[in-house]
C-alpha cells in the first residue's frame, strides 16, 4: 500500500478494491467458450456482428466502471480518496486521487523498493 | 487505421484484386464448364475472407497505448528521482526501468521517453507509427499498419487465407493450361490460347513462397507464444539465454494457439469519439466535505508554499446535501523543478506546454490534489 494512503484508508478496504478490480479483469481475459464463440461468429459474419453486438470485453469494462463508481460512492470518497477508472488512463495506471479542498500542499516522497531478482531479467 | 507510409497497402490490395479478377475472367469460364462450377464459388469465398481480414488488419488499432497527461508524467519523474537520487551523472534521459515478476520470470519494463510511460510487458515503440503498441509484433508495410495485440489474429488469418487462395488460383490456372494442352495437343498451342493463365500461374508461383513461409513462421511463433520482436531479439531463445523461460507460454502448443487466436478482443484504448471532459467532478456529502476542508494534509514535513505556482481550483458548491470537489487532471500543470535532474531546455514539448527552467532551491510543486499513480496489476502478469 502506498505511503501516502497510510492513515487515510484501511488496508483491508484498499486490498479488497484492488483484488476485485483484478478479478474482474482476469475474468474477461480468460480464454473460454464464450470468447471462442465470439471469435468464430465474428469471423463467420465477416465482422459485421460487431456493429450490433458489443464484445465481452466491452461489457466487462462497463461492469468495471460501475464497480469503481459504486466503490467510490460507498466507501472511498468517505475516506477521502477517489479512484479513476483505469480505462480513462488507457489501462496504464490505477489512479488514486487524494481529495482535498486545496488548502494545504505538501511534497510527498514515495518510497520504492527494487525487487531482488535472482533469475536473469528479460 | 493506416499509418504514415501506407502506399504499399494499396499495392497489396491491387495485386490481390488483379489476380482474382484475371482468374475470374480467363480461367473460370473454361473451368466452370469443364471441371466443376464449385471452383469459382470456393475462390469467391476465399477472396471474400482475404479481403475482409486484410481490411480488418489494416483498419484495426493494433493496441496503441495512449500517452499520459502531464500530471502522470510528473509522477513518473518524481518516482524515478526518488528511486535513484544518489546516482552520479544522472540526467533526465538516463534509461529508467521497473522490474515486475510474471509467472516467476523477472521482466524489465523500460520507460519510453517519447510516450512518457513505462511500457507494459511485450509492448514496444514503433518508430514508423510513433506509438507504443501492446504486444508489438512488427510493423507490416504490406498491410500498412503495426501488428499488435488487437489485430494479430486478423493478420494471421489474412496470411493463411492469402496462402490458400494463392495455392488455389495457382492450381486452377495450371489445371486450365493442362487441360487445354490435352485438348490442343501441344503446350504452345494452349499457351497461345490463354497466355493470361500462364501469367496468373507465374504471379501465384512467385508469391506463394514468401506468403507460405510467413504463415509457417507465424504458426511457429503462435505455438511458442512469442512475438516477431521477441524472436528477432532472441529474448526467449534457449540457446542464447538458457536461464530464461517464456512466462507467456503455457507449455502446450495447442493451448498457445488456442489462446492467441480465440482469446477475447480488447477494445481500443484510444477513445477517438469521446468528448473531452475538463475535470472530473466528484460528489461528496457535506460531512465529508467539511472534514476534508479542515483536515491538514501533510504526511511529511511541510515545506513553504510557493504562491507563484499555485493552481486555481474553483470550489463549486451545489445543494447542501452534496458538495462537489474537483478531482482534476489539469493539463497545464508545469513540470516540477527537480534540482537533481537537469534537463535540456527545449521551448515547447509536444503537448504545447512550455517547459520551465529548473530552479536551484527546493520549492514545492503545486499539486492541490496529490495524485498517486500506480501500475495496474495486470492479471496476466500475476
Amino acid at each position: 500500500m502506498p505511503v501516502q494512503l497510510e492513515g487515510i484508508i484501511d488496508y483491508r478496504i484498499y486490498e479488497e478494491t484492488i483484488t476485485a478490480v483484478n478479478a474482474l479483469f482476469a475474468e474477461v481475459e480468460e480464454v473460454c467458450l464464450g470468447s471462442m464463440l465470439e471469435t468464430f461468429v465474428s469471423c463467420g459474419t465477416c465482422y459485421i456482428n460487431r456493429y450490433f453486438v458489443p464484445t465481452r470485453y466491452e461489457k466487462q469494462m462497463v461492469k468495471i466502471r460501475q464497480y469503481i463508481d459504486d466503490r467510490n460512492k460507498s466507501v472511498l470518497i468517505r475516506s477521502g480518496i477517489c479512484i479513476t477508472d483505469p480505462m480513462e488512463r488507457g489501462l496504464r495506471v490505477l489512479e488514486i486521487s487524494l481529495l482535498s479542498t486545496g488548502q494545504v500542499t505538501a511534497q510527498v516522497v514515495t518510497q520504492f523498493t527494487k525487487q531482488p531478482s535472482t533469475i536473469e531479467e528479460v | 487505421m493506416l499509418t504514415r507510409q501506407s502506399s504499399v497497402f494499396f499495392l497489396t490490395t491491387f495485386l490481390i484484386v488483379l489476380t482474382f479478377t484475371l482468374y475470374c475472367v480467363f480461367d473460370v469460364p473454361y473451368l466452370a464448364t469443364k471441371v466443376s462450377p464449385a471452383l469459382p464459388v470456393v475462390a469467391s469465398i476465399l477472396f471474400a475472407l482475404v479481403i475482409s481480414s486484410l481490411l480488418k488488419t489494416t483498419l484495426t488499432d493494433p493496441g496503441i497505448i495512449p500517452r499520459p497527461s502531464n500530471r502522470e508524467a510528473i509522477e513518473y519523474d518524481r518516482q524515478a528521482q526518488t528511486l535513484e537520487p544518489e546516482s552520479g551523472n544522472r540526467n533526465a534521459n538516463t534509461p529508467r526501468q521497473k522490474v515486475v515478476n510474471i509467472n516467476g520470470q523477472a521482466v524489465k519494463l523500460k520507460f519510453c521517453f517519447t510516450c512518457r510511460l513505462y511500457r507494459p510487458p511485450r509492448s514496444s515503440h514503433c518508430s514508423i507509427c510513433d506509438n507504443c503498441v501492446l504486444n508489438f509484433d512488427h510493423h507490416c508495410p504490406w498491410v500498412g499498419n503495426c501488428i499488435g495485440l488487437r489485430n494479430y489474429r486478423y493478420f494471421y488469418f489474412f496470411i493463411t487465407t492469402v496462402a490458400i487462395l494463392d495455392i488455389f488460383i495457382g492450381v486452377c490456372s495450371a489445371l486450365h493450361l493442362g487441360l487445354l494442352t490435352t485438348e490442343k495437343g501441344t503446350f504452345i498451342e494452349a499457351l497461345k490460347h490463354t497466355p493470361v493463365s500462364a501469367a496468373i500461374f507465374l504471379i501465384t508461383f512467385f508469391s506463394i513462397w514468401s506468403v507460405a513461409g510467413l504463415s509457417g513462421f507465424h504458426t511457429y511463433l503462435i505455438a511458442t507464444s512469442q512475438t516477431t520482436n521477441e524472436d528477432i531479439k532472441g529474448t526467449f531463445n534457449s540457446k542464447l539465454r538458457p536461464h530464461v523461460k517464456n512466462p507467456y507460454s503455457t507449455g502446450n502448443c495447442c493451448k498457445n494457439i488456442w489462446r492467441a487466436l480465440c482469446g477475447p478482443e480488447m477494445p481500443s484504448l484510444l477513445d477517438r469519439r469521446g468528448v473531452i471532459q475538463s475535470d472530473i467532478m466528484v460528489s461528496v456529502d457535506a460531512e465529508t466535505f467539511s472534514r476534508l476542508s479542515t483536515q491538514p494534509k501533510s504526511p511529511s514535513p511541510e515545506p513553504p508554499e510557493d504562491p507563484r505556482m499555485s493552481l486555481d481550483r474553483e470550489q463549486i458548491s451545489t445543494d447542501p446535501p452534496d458538495e462537489d470537489i474537483e478531482v482534476g487532471d489539469t493539463e497545464c500543470l508545469p513540470r516540477n523543478p527537480f534540482p537533481a535532474i537537469p534537463t535540456p531546455h527545449c521551448g515547447t514539448d509536444s503537448n504545447g506546454v512550455k517547459s520551465h527552467n529548473y530552479q536551484e532551491n527546493d520549492d514545492i510543486e503545486a499539486n492541490r490534489n496529490t495524485t498517486i499513480s500506480m501500475q495496474v496489476i495486470d492479471p496476466n502478469t500475476t
